[in-house]
């Protein structure tokens, strides 16, 4: 596998790629700030006809160790043996995020399928569902990973890319298919719960309503003090750590919007009625321990052949870490080790299994790393 | 450009003023910028642990306020019980109890806190009661314990003390927890009904004896009826005497079968009849019952096979008296619903090992038949297949259920399979231990030669009998004297002991219930004494009472066997000729009918 970044900052640099390979694809982490998008993937895919754009917008790209903004983090990569397929549903076209990730998933073709990359409009979608639904729509076992678009910590709009252009309210979809692709997945949180358990007495879907018969907008705003004001991205400091049953391991949910009016909080995934839920913290020890312990679990052997890991980071760690953002992505790679070059971004949620063991569902908070390799 | 105002502070602090490089400016930014969000971190976690705690003061005092009404219900509901609820420590000082204490033991619930739990209280006696669940001793408390007070008002109560033991978090024993419920209503109805019970069963008990007893003294005159009209018969009566003669008979012998019936039945449904275990000969048994049947089989003109598996063991231990009873109902039965073709008695060894073997019984017929949809009303009591059987072919509609019930004795049951107007197949099964004793008798075709054709003679034999009644008596000289034997007669056992001192015999006939000395003990003497010149003669037992003693009380006594009454002239005399033809002068053999 060959592979090529390069930090793009103006539209100009298009001109001056100077990749020493002819890419196969081209994976575009996009700053939300960057407006001159819509004409670089343009020019891209006229310097590039036969190459494949996947990208989407960001809440902050990264780029080896770099934590960036205002850029498009580019990487061009070319596959030894490995084929590969895109496929950009709209969300629209569909009767709900299920029904689209179940679609998404028929457009493949399952022989040899090994590996799916997502990355999915981060505001329209019920990413739970989204994933759900990719998992149910088969009838192979491929790994699935991937992401929902940020935008900052805005959450007005968000976009996917693909070589036809950038476009809201859709999914891309990246399939890989080959006997020689060796594939590497790994996803860590380190925030923790506290205070009291409260059960979820009205919901529906991924809306949120009451908590123990009290509206859940109103706890958010108590517990938020002046911070409130920044709603929905200060939620993002409070995700909840949600449980349906005694025993089993909890999910993270955070906020992607909130309705004033309906006192409600849209999450990224479902929160159903009886599930208990509870307030969760971070520091910025624990987040970077957890970034480790995700790079160590998602590491490929090294036989010193190159290697492409993404980093799909939580916006709400961005939020916590600030200034020492980088120190997670700079712990991540010193697991991954000098062999892998990686991208990625901050997002609205990452998409992967919880273990080898587990089909992949949606998480918040998490680092949430994929390695590939050939 | 305005910093934090501790930034500020310590800019001014070290004397560095504004005119700054521009990659001091970006330190300066960025150290800023730290300072404001470590500040708004700050306010931020302060926020939450604010809240939180308010929070948790809250559930906290909810909490509470919720113990206080469940510990205000739960005091209201212990109150107002009726029986006692405690807890005491492990030394049994009471550490908790409800106010139904102190109306059971006349002591406040404040004076007892604290005390022994037997303090309050005091025996039947007036005595203080003292540690009855032994806990000073050491004693663990299981259940609890059933005891007598005196109340403080002076009443004999009963009262029902339940406890357990209560355990802390670490597995030690803290205490004990439990109630005391005043149960002396329930305790005198339990005696009441014990009372009551007790009459019932004498009563019960009463009626039994009543039955057995009735059935018993009902049979002797029987037994004189039965006689006489076979003496009647035997005596050459006119051609229209013959015809009254034999209804006389049948119905004498149906009234003493029923009688029979009665009291086997009573005595299995008493629970008194105990199966015996003892070795004896299967095929020995079998034939007989085929020469006992032999005559009526004869007078039916119909067939009697016997198929008898030559792989069955000579010796197998059970109860000879009841499986003869079995099938000598199933017989008789068979024989009594079949006017042409045969009786087959079937004896076939399933499985055998060492010790043990299993049996299948059957006896067949081509008689009348069951209709199948009465086949499962033919083993209650007095039911018949058809009520118009009985009226034509007698019979008390007890002897299955009699066989059933003696079979369920023995572990098994009765099975019938019945086609109507074809025949009926009744079958059941044994398991019997095998004895591998070798037989002392001579073989059963020796003792039984089956000449029943050929009139076998007594003449000459020396026969004692010994009977009280009158008319037994006259019956059986009549018999005696009929069949040239030279016979002596004893009024009771006494008189029988004396002549058994003088005179040599070749056989004691011993009625058993007699006056002044009875049959066994007769029997007994007669065998032991130094003066005696009967000792190893055959002694067969007279008695009407089949199934009143055992093989035990027989051979106790010294007995050869039973003969019962009353006599079939024919089987009689078959019987006799059979004992005094033996080549062994005793077999300690099973009964005969």
């Amino acid at each position: 596998m060959d592979i090529f970044q390069f930090k793009v900052t103006q539209l100009a640099d298009v001109e001056h790629l100077e990749i020493p390979f002819e890419p196969n694809i081209f994976f575009l982490f996009v700053s939300p700030g960057f407006s001159a998008i819509d004409a670089f993937v343009e020019q891209l895919a006229l310097t590039y006809p036969d190459t494949e754009i996947v990208g989407c917008s960001t809440s902050g790209e990264i780029l080896g160790d770099q934590v960036l903004d205002d850029c498009v983090a580019l990487t061009a990569i070319r596959f030894q043996s490995t084929t590969k397929r895109v496929k950009d549903p709209a969300l629209e076209q569909h009767t709900d995020s299920h029904a689209a990730g179940v679609a998404l998933r028929k457009e493949f073709d399952e022989k040899g399928l090994r590996h799916i990359m997502v990355f999915s409009d981060g505001l329209h979608v019920n990413g739970a569902a989204l994933v759900k639904g990719l998992n149910e729509g088969g009838t192979s076992n491929p790994s699935i990973t991937g992401g929902l678009a940020g935008d900052g910590s805005d959450f007005k709009r968000t976009f996917t890319i693909t070589k036809e252009g950038v476009s809201t309210g859709k999914i891309v979809a990246l399939g890989l298919y080959g006997e020689q692709l060796q594939i590497g997945y790994g996803s860590k949180g380190g925030w923790d719960s506290f205070g009291m358990e409260r059960l979820v007495t009205k919901s529906k879907d991924n809306v949120l309503y009451e908590l123990d018969g009290c509206p859940a907008l109103e706890l958010y705003k108590r517990f938020l003090g002046d911070k409130a004001k920044e709603l929905p991205s200060s939620g993002l400091l409070f995700p909840l750590s949600l449980r349906n049953e005694k025993g089993q391991a909890p999910v993270v949910r955070t906020i992607l919007s909130v309705d004033e009016e309906e006192q409600s909080l849209t999450f990224a995934g479902d929160v159903p009625e009886g599930a208990y839920v509870r307030l969760m913290k971070a520091n910025v020890d624990r987040l970077i321990n957890g970034a480790e312990q995700s790079a160590r679990i998602g590491t490929l052997e090294d036989d010193g052949k190159d290697k492409l890991a993404f980093l799909i980071s939580c916006v709400g760690r961005r939020l916590v870490l600030k200034q020492l953002v980088e120190e997670e992505v700079e712990a991540v790679n010193g697991v991954l080790g000098e062999t892998t070059y990686s991208t990625g971004f901050y997002s609205y949620g990452e998409i992967a299994p919880f273990d080898k063991f587990s089909p992949c569902s949606l998480h918040n908070q998490t680092m949430t790393i994929t390695t590939l390799s050939e | 450009m305005k910093y934090h105002r501790l930034l500020a502070r310590q800019l001014k602090k070290t004397g560095l003023v504004d005119d700054f490089d521009p990659k001091m400016l970006g330190l300066l930014e960025f150290v800023n910028r730290a300072y404001a969000e470590f500040d708004s971190d700050m306010e931020h976690m302060e926020n939450t642990l604010e809240k939180s705690s308010q929070e948790l003061f809250e559930a906290n005092q909810q909490l509470q306020s919720n113990v206080e009404t469940v510990s205000r219900r739960l005091d209201k509901v212990a109150e107002n019980i009726r029986d006692v609820i405690f807890e005491m420590d492990s030394t049994g000082q009471w550490t908790y109890l409800n106010t139904a204490w102190q109306n059971l033991s006349g002591c406040t619930v404040e004076q007892s806190l604290g005390m022994p739990y037997h303090t309050c209280l005091k025996a039947q006696t007036g005595e203080p009661i003292g540690d009855f669940l032994g806990l000073n001793k050491g004693l663990e408390p299981l259940h609890g314990k059933k005891f007598e007070i005196t109340s403080h008002k002076g009443e004999h109560k009963w009262l029902d003390m339940s406890i357990k033991p209560l355990y802390a978090s670490t597995g030690k024993k803290e205490g004990y927890t439990g109630t005391i419920v005043d149960i002396t209503q329930l305790k005198n109805t339990e005696f009441a009904l014990i009372a009551a019970s007790e009459l019932a069963n004498k009563a019960s008990k009463a009626k039994d004896d009543f039955l057995s007893t009735m059935s018993h003294e009902i049979r002797t005159p029987l037994n004189a009826v039965i006689g006489i009209t076979n003496l009647l018969l035997i005596e050459n009566p006119k051609i229209e005497q013959l015809e009254n003669l034999s209804a006389l008979k049948d119905s004498s012998s149906h009234l003493l079968e029923l009688v029979n019936d009665i009291l086997d039945f009573n005595k299995i449904a008493s629970g008194s009849l105990v199966i015996e275990k003892r070795s004896f000969d299967l095929k020995d048994t079998v034939l007989r019952l085929q020469n006992i049947f032999s005559q009526r089989v004869k007078e039916r003109g119909i067939n009697f096979n016997l198929e008898i598996d030559d792989k069955l063991p000579q010796l197998v231990v059970g109860d000879s008296t009841r499986i003869s009873q079995i099938l000598t109902n199933l017989i008789g039965n068979a024989i009594k619903f079949t006017e042409i073709g045969a009786v087959s008695v079937c004896i076939s060894v399933k499985q055998q090992t060492k010790t043990q073997c299993s049996l299948d019984f059957a006896v067949k017929d081509t008689g009348i038949g069951i209709r199948k949809d009465r086949l499962k009303d033919i083993f209650k009591t007095f039911e018949q297949a058809d009520p118009n059987v009985t009226r034509k072919y007698g019979g008390s509609g007890l002897g299955l259920a009699i066989c059933r019930r003696l079979l369920e004795l023995m572990d098994s049951d009765l099975y019938v399979d019945s086609t109507l107007g074809v025949g009926s197949v009744f079958s059941f099964s044994l398991n019997l231990a095998k004895d591998s004793m070798k037989p002392i008798l001579a073989t059963s075709s020796e003792i039984h030669p089956n000449k029943a054709e050929v009139k076998q003679s007594l003449k000459g034999k020396r026969i004692l009998v010994a009977e009280d009644n009158k008319v037994n008596t006259m019956v059986i000289k009549k018999f005696l004297t009929k069949w040239e034997a030279n016979f002596d007669l004893a009024e009771n056992g006494r008189i029988a002991i004396q002549r058994a001192e003088k005179v040599r015999y070749d056989l004691i006939l011993m009625d058993l219930q007699m006056p002044e000395v009875d049959g066994f003990q007769a029997t007994k003497v007669i065998r032991e004494s130094n003066k005696s010149l009967n000792r190893n003669i055959p002694i067969y037992a007279l008695s009407a009472s089949t199934g009143m003693y055992s093989q035990k009380d027989m051979n106790t006594s010294g007995m050869d066997g039973l003969i019962t009454k009353p006599f079939n002239p024919e089987e009689l005399r078959q019987t006799l000729f059979n004992i005094l033809n033996r080549d062994t002068p005793r077999d300690g053999l099973g009964q005969t009918a």
